[in-house]
């Protein structure tokens, strides 16, 4: 659907994308990720032709985005992260006028989601709130019949009702076998709808894959109360910051242990005969906090770091 | 041009249509203003000039004198046929076509092609099946059909005043030509520049510069009438013996700076412009954080803008004085035709209306801009700091009075100033500051009124224009127009009186004092009292 190899972007001095590389297949939902100013916002544009990448190859339904912008256009429906409307129109005008420009509207789907997302669309653009005006962009968006919804930052400003509508409705489309690109801060939202997820940071893919894969690339925290202290563990690979520390009823065990260790780790402590055991992915929070930190470049360093995970 | 035309890739023009049918939906109040103010005002001037010169013995006379006095041309460009009534309209209208008509056109190309790119609009569109090229092609076809309806209506407008119809359909082509010429210089300059502010100041220097250098071909009799696109459209003589030539350059002149445009946009950024956006400082200077210092920091470019047009202007046509000032002062039937003692008087006033135009429209923008942090919720944003509403209020406001009286001065003492070193006679100076110190507070008076419809609300700020607009039309064309006294004194330069020939009316002046003060007072007050529009 969307393939994006070594895309390079500047603006003057700076480097914007330095060698971002993103795949989204048919039929999946995207998850887009990284910290502001990483490049998802400028990646998104370079996509849909609005921008002239300075190098690398990039591919939307295998077509060149800035030469056959058009004609990509009538396969995708997009919603910017700041809605910009024209303020003398109507919250209805203005999703008409959209849809108008991208040419197949489902007239059912867009009074429905007008009902769903509890837009008034009789109220002038220029008294909507940002919440209101997002509904806008995103009922004018997603009553599209698009193959593609490319979406940056579609729920900033949105409530959480909102946005639990707005997550059934990505889960009904996708349902139906369309494909959404989905740049978002939101975890919870990220962690609902993605298949799988791509993250980036100063402007080239830290990594990508599905969560669990992701999880896979990180430690697991095991703990453990045992009546003697588990044997072997110093010895497998993968197994760090091993703490043992006595306490009244037995031997209290907590450990890092990579993916691959994790079995052997947990075979070991189960052996001790455990009284107590908790075995911790990481949250997604600490996952991606640890994607977003990890090794922070100066401006535009090149890393050759072509997503860890996969 | 040597570029592939547009039509031809495939795309890059999708959607052209709908985005007209959108420009003309959303922005046909101005379009229409447009329309009404460039042939309205051809039309009004047609009819009063059928009116005041009715007989040939009487635009003979014209055509004796103001019609050859170096100062109006240089003012207004060249007469020809000055003994026809068409003849003395196309040349009365001169100075304020010759801003108006560009200006109407400059504001059409840039609202709808780089504004509404700014605004982001362009970016939600062009996300559909819209080509890139769309949203600058839409804006042509808009600024091209409102020029064509112009011209149309300029010479509807000017037989139904009487005007012969070959000669006003040769003046309307001229002037719709003229109006297209500088809508592409907008195009272009909305391609270059990344905010539609920065797009409005290439242009309005590109129209300053033209208007100068016809001025100085103009004023010093030079065989140049070529150098400036202003001094085309007097050349197309449409009461005289009407030439196509002028209306040809501007048709290509046109055409090759869409070219550009065209071509400028193929290669460039959505969102971005041809002139990258520079850095800014990393820390804010010192006293950015008050009320004064957001002020200067959100207008200084403004204010460098208008004061350095106020001073090159009283710089240009200081420097014309010599030769202007001579042939008037040999002829005692121009001078008591226009009404002065000394040649040099006459350009003196005209030069300064132009410094006052300067000073105030500074005030306008001024306040525009609080209006626009307004609505955008900056202000209330930075309400919500410790700072009161009277001292932003305040320190705004003195930041924009300040602002004005020094450009009124600036612009005043380099008239003073050149007129000096060209004619050697000491007592230009005097006069230039006289002139200056008895509009100071006339020009105040217009900022405290402008302070008031800010105050007031956003509704009512663009009545500032207004008020400008009339400051200019009482100053050029009272006579002109047969303006009624009672209108003409809705005007504060005419109640103080035309300087430097009429000595300052003290009374008025008190009073534009006084109501200043009261109107200054007010808006603090209004200000204080009234919902925030937005943040």
């Amino acid at each position: 659907m969307i393939a994006g190899r070594g895309l390079v972007k500047h603006f003057g001095a700076t480097r914007a994308l330095d060698g971002l590389d993103l795949s989204v297949r048919g039929g999946e939902v995207h998850g887009f990720l990284g910290p502001n100013g990483a490049g998802k916002s400028t990646t998104i544009r370079a996509l849909l032709g609005q921008l002239r990448l300075d190098g690398g190859h990039a591919e939307v339904f295998g077509a060149d985005p800035w030469r056959d912008a058009v004609a990509i256009h009538e396969r995708l429906a997009y919603v910017p992260g700041d809605t910009a409307l024209w303020p003398g129109l109507s919250g209805g005008e203005c999703v008409d006028l959209i849809g108008g420009f991208h040419g197949q509207v489902n007239r059912r789907r867009r009074d429905e989601l007008v009902e769903r997302f509890e837009l008034d669309p009789t109220k002038k653009a220029r008294t909507y709130s940002k919440g209101n005006r997002q509904k806008v962009a995103l009922v004018a968006a997603l009553s599209c019949e698009a193959e593609l919804f490319v979406l940056d930052e579609p729920t900033s400003g949105l409530d959480p009702l909102m946005e639990a509508v707005f997550q059934q409705v990505v889960a009904e489309l996708n349902g139906e076998g369309r494909t959404v690109l989905l740049s978002s801060h939101i975890l919870a939202e990220v962690e609902a709808l993605c298949d799988r997820v791509t993250i980036i940071r100063g402007g080239h893919t830290v990594s990508t894959g599905t969560l669990e894969e992701l999880r896979a690339g990180t430690l697991t925290t095991v703990e453990a109360t045992t009546p003697d202290r588990p044997r072997g563990l110093k010895d497998i690979d993968g197994v760090t910051d091993l703490d043992h520390e006595s306490r009244p009823h037995g031997v209290r065990t907590t450990l890092l242990a990579t993916h691959a260790a994790l079995p052997e780790a947990v075979a070991a402590v189960s052996a001790a005969r455990p009284t107590d055991l908790a075995v911790r992915p990481p949250s997604l929070e600490q996952l991606f906090l640890e994607h977003y930190q990890e090794s922070p470049l100066p401006g535009g360093v090149p890393a050759a770091t072509g997503g860890d995970a996969r | 041009m040597t570029a592939p035309t547009p039509a031809r890739r495939p795309g890059v023009l999708t959607g052209t249509i709908r985005l007209v049918r959108l420009a003309l939906r959303t922005g046909w109040p101005v379009l229409l203003g447009t329309v009404v103010l460039a042939a309205g005002l051809v039309t009004l001037v047609a009819g009063s000039i059928e009116a005041l010169y009715p007989d040939p013995a009487d635009r003979a006379q014209y055509a004796a004198t103001v019609g050859s006095s170096p100062a109006s041309e240089a003012f207004n460009g060249r007469g020809y046929g000055l003994d026809t009534v068409g003849g003395i309209s196309a040349y009365e209208v001169g100075f304020m076509g010759q801003i108006l008509f560009p200006v109407l056109a400059l504001h059409l190309a840039l609202r709808h092609t780089r504004r509404e790119e700014e605004a982001g609009r362009t970016e939600l569109l062009t996300a559909g099946r819209v080509g890139r090229l769309a949203s600058l092609v839409a804006g042509t076809a808009v600024l091209t059909l409102v020029c064509l309806l112009t011209g149309a209506a300029m010479a509807a407008g000017g037989v139904s005043a009487g005007l012969p119809l070959a000669g006003a359909a040769w003046y309307a082509a001229g002037n719709a030509l003229l109006m297209l010429f500088y809508g592409a210089v907008g195009l272009v300059a909305g391609q270059l520049a990344q905010s539609a502010r920065t797009g409005y100041l290439i242009g309005l220097v590109a129209l300053a510069a033209s208007y100068l250098v016809r001025a100085l071909v103009d004023g010093l009799g030079w065989e140049a009438v070529w150098a400036s696109p202003l001094g085309w459209t007097a050349e197309v003589r449409p009461f005289a013996d009407p030439r196509p030539w002028p209306l040809a350059a501007f048709a290509v002149g046109a055409v090759v700076l869409s070219g550009a445009a065209v071509l400028l946009a193929r290669r460039r950024d959505l969102g971005a412009g041809v002139v990258p956006a520079r850095r800014g400082p990393a820390l804010g200077r010192r006293g950015l954080g008050t009320a004064a210092g957001l002020a200067w920091r959100l207008n200084r470019g403004v204010v460098l803008a208008w004061t350095v047009l106020a001073v090159v202007w009283a710089g240009v046509f200081g420097a014309l004085t010599q030769e202007m000032a001579d042939l008037v002062d040999a002829n005692p039937a121009m001078l008591e035709a226009l009404g002065v003692e000394r040649g040099s008087d006459v350009v003196t006033s005209l030069a300064v209306v132009v410094v006052i135009l300067a000073a105030t429209a500074l005030a306008v923008q001024g306040f525009g801009r609080l209006g626009v942090e307004e609505t955008q919720g900056r202000l209330g944003a930075v309400l919500a700091t410790r700072v009161p509403r009277h001292r932003l209020w305040g320190g705004w406001s003195a930041v924009v009075a300040l602002a004005s009286l020094a450009s009124l001065t600036l612009g005043c003492l380099t008239l003073g100033l050149v007129t000096w070193a060209v004619t050697d006679d000491r007592d230009a100076l005097g006069t230039a500051a006289e002139v200056g110190l008895g509009y100071a507070v006339p020009v105040l008076f217009v900022v405290a009124v402008v302070a008031v419809l800010r105050a007031v609300g956003s509704r009512w700020s663009g009545l500032g224009w207004l008020l400008v607009g009339w400051i200019a039309v009482v100053g050029f064309l009272a006579e002109t127009l047969r303006i009624p006294d009672w209108a003409r004194e809705l005007s504060p330069l005419h109640l103080v009186g035309t300087l430097p020939q009429d000595d300052a009316d003290l009374l008025a002046v008190a009073g534009l004092a006084l109501a200043a003060v009261i109107l200054a007072a007010g808006s603090i007050l209004l200000f204080g009292r009234r919902d925030l529009a937005a943040g």
